[in-house]
């Protein structure tokens, strides 16, 4: 499936100024998988410590929150969560200043 | 400001912006129009007030010369989405290094003010001298700028003075400090209140602040107890890309930490006592977690059995960041407005000082707000003085308050922000300096912290105003838990810094615009600029910072934090334990070398 993920200006920095990706992928943690594949720099900031590999990513960072079509995955699945063609997540901080 | 060659790549010298120099102790206004000397100049905010400020030799923050310039950024007043920011800069009687020199500083703050400013055509105020009497000044379509009286708004708070002002000067808006910068003398710690549509159609005391610094003590230091704007709106055009680019804002990813979850976002600031509690970082007891179990007290899910909170707004800005507690009446329906709920002021003057209870908290921000005091330093600096009487059961400062002790610490309050607590007002260096127990006194460079604990970040030192809103790191090991020398390096020499570019440019930085759409916004207001040129207005503009801090006699020994990171690592943490001495020491060496080739290039 054919997933576009959007993330904030402070990842965009990691992503050489890319503001949102498009993946092939059928759940919500594959999708962040591919996204952190293709920036590793922004792996630090989705998965917890130490974890690597699809299989160890069992969980996102608690300082992350992830919005599959406007929802929070957190009350829909999770990372187990099924993508159709055409999904958009969002991946933001959880935390920020001010 | 006109620019004399719109759509091209801009030429300072053909942009000109409109000053206006008061100077109170003559009485006199003057009124002009300057070319910009660089993009930064353009730009505007403190971008063109620190160059204003590196002009001045100012040994006193209460100094007649020391010059109040309040001015907005080149967004402030458009259709970009939050383009409403206005700025306050001056040598800051809080900030103020060891050898005893006020530091260089801006404020920023929202509301109505800024645009209301901008359209009166006036883009930059630069305030000068003292006024034998109290005064306000008058700014409207022209521009004109006239001196009034302002003897009936003494004693006021900052609700009382933007009200009287308001309808004494209708489609006017107004920046006015409270009682807290009428007692200038012994209260450093003064913010300047700014009027919101919100506050003058509701009547409730909701307006919004610059508060970092003390600029508002500048202000009543010169007799000057507010400024209106008062003018027509002047709504601009909104073109396809511009309602394109504010719905890419308002329903993005760079806003929505600060939306409300029906509109995908993460409820605001406050909502990062959530994931902060998971490491144990949300300061508690002077900024020393206690993982006790109380931080959670005040998520929002526990405050909204008690209260109704409702998400509200600047004008015309759809991300609704403020949140709003009123009262809970029996039906649940909404009562009476309490205070704002954001995440500094909620922990510096409620969790951070042991009071875990909504309706405290709500109190103790109403309390400061209507004052006109920096939440942030005065939330620190009461939380040094709780600190302190903890430890000295045998001799207590003040009231011998400690912590969770509501009354006691509402006194404190309620008595620094009339000036009649100079030990608190005078900020919590001088203070711990005073009391030669400077190890525990949550300062950087002679600024308060605000809510982020300095173990967590070894960038504070190299903020040059507002610790986190002036260098991005304060989040940083929460987020990648990186503790390599060479990632804090580049954090702070190639990242971090650039969390004051939207300081310059009159936005929000809730807006979390990334560079392309920062562009597309200048490129809106006929100003083509590349991301390199932005940048590197960006990067100057703080560099001169860190130069004006040279200039007031910064030195090594005040690139530090509090000894008690260094000397007492807190167990509590989930974080880990990486700020040591022999660490900071080797950071220090490798920031410089970075930043001391680019300040000698200036």
């Amino acid at each position: 499936m054919s997933i576009r993920i959007a993330f904030p200006a402070q990842f965009a920095e990691l992503t050489g100024g890319a503001g949102s990706v498009t993946v092939e992928a059928t759940t919500v943690g594959e999708a962040l998988a591919r996204l952190t594949e293709r920036y590793p720099a922004l792996a630090s900031y989705v998965w917890p410590r130490g974890a690597s590999g699809v299989g160890g990513r069992a969980e996102l960072n608690p300082v992350i929150v992830v919005f599959l079509n406007g929802e929070d995955v957190r009350h829909g699945g999770g990372l187990a969560a099924a993508l159709r063609d055409g999904d958009e997540l969002t991946v933001i901080s959880a935390v920020e200043g001010g | 400001m006109r620019n004399l060659n719109p759509g091209q790549a801009p030429i300072p010298a053909s942009v000109l912006y409109s000053r206006a120099t008061v100077d109170l102790t003559a009485g006199s206004v003057k009124l002009e129009e300057v070319p910009c000397r660089n993009l930064e100049d353009v730009l505007g905010g403190f971008g063109r007030s620190f160059q204003l400020l590196a002009e001045r030799n100012v040994t006193d923050a209460y100094a007649p010369e020391n010059p109040l310039i309040v001015n907005t950024g080149v967004l402030t007043g458009t259709e970009v989405m939050t383009g409403l920011r206005v700025y306050f800069s001056a040598y800051s009687p809080l900030k103020v290094s060891n050898k005893g020199l006020p530091a260089a500083m801006w404020s920023a703050g929202s509301g109505n003010f800024g645009s209301k400013m901008k359209w009166t055509g006036l883009d930059e105020l630069i305030v000068t001298g003292r006024s034998g009497k109290p005064v306000y000044l008058l700014l409207t379509e022209g521009p004109h700028v006239e001196i009034l009286p302002a003897a009936d708004l003494v004693g006021k708070d900052t609700h009382g003075k933007i009200m009287h002002l308001a309808q004494k000067h209708p489609q006017g808006h107004v920046a006015s400090i409270g009682q807290a910068g009428e007692a200038y003398k012994t209260n450093y710690m003064a913010a300047v209140a700014l009027s919101t549509d919100n506050e003058l159609k509701s009547k409730d005391d909701k307006c919004r602040f610059a508060g970092r610094g003390g600029m508002g003590s500048v202000m009543g230091s010169k007799g000057l107890l507010a400024i209106v704007a008062q003018v027509k709106d002047k709504p601009g055009k909104v073109t396809p890309a511009i309602r394109d680019l504010n719905r890419a804002i308002s329903g993005g990813p760079g806003s929505a930490k600060f939306r409300e979850a029906d509109k995908q976002g993460m409820g605001g600031t406050w909502s990062n006592y959530e994931p902060m509690e998971k490491f144990h970082v949300v300061p508690q007891y002077n900024f020393r977690p206690l993982a006790d179990g109380k931080v959670p007290l005040l998520f929002r899910e526990n405050v909204e059995k008690e209260f109704v909170v409702k998400a509200e707004s600047c004008y015309r800005c759809g991300i609704n960041c403020h949140k709003n507690i009123y009262e809970r009446k029996p039906d649940g329906s909404k009562g009476e407005f309490r205070a704002k709920f954001d995440y500094e002021p909620l922990d510096l003057l409620a969790t951070n000082l042991g009071i875990d209870n909504p309706a405290e908290a709500w109190q103790l921000i109403k309390l400061v707000d209507n004052l006109g005091m920096d939440s942030i330093s005065l939330g620190t600096t009461v939380g040094y003085v709780l600190d302190y009487n903890a430890r000295h059961k045998d001799r207590p400062l003040l009231n011998g308050a400690t912590f969770g002790q509501f009354d006691k610490i509402k006194w404190l309050m309620a008595e620094t922000g009339m000036g009649r607590l100079p030990e608190i007002g005078r900020g919590v260096k001088r203070l711990a300096d005073s009391l030669h127990e400077p190890g525990y006194a949550m300062q950087v460079k002679g600024l308060e912290l605000p809510a982020y604990i300095p173990d967590t970040n070894p960038g504070y030192p190299w903020a040059i105003a507002g610790g986190h809103m002036s260098m991005a790191t304060f989040l940083l090991l929460v987020m990648q838990g990186d503790t390599s020398l060479d990632y804090w390096v580049k954090a702070i020499t190639e990242r971090g810094l650039y969390q004051v570019r939207d300081d310059l440019l009159g936005v929000c930085k809730f807006a979390g615009m990334n560079h392309k759409q920062a562009l597309e916004s200048l490129k809106s207001v006929g100003l083509a600029v590349t991301q390199e040129e932005l940048l590197a207005a960006t990067r100057r503009s703080y560099l001169r910072g860190l130069a004006l801090e040279r200039k007031q006699g910064y030195e090594d020994s005040d690139y530090t934090l509090p000894a008690q990171v260094f000397e007492h690592p807190n167990p509590h943490l989930k974080t880990p334990n990486f700020v040591t001495p022999e660490f900071f020491r080797e950071l220090k060496t490798k920031v410089w070398a970075v930043f001391d080739k680019e300040i000698a290039a200036l």
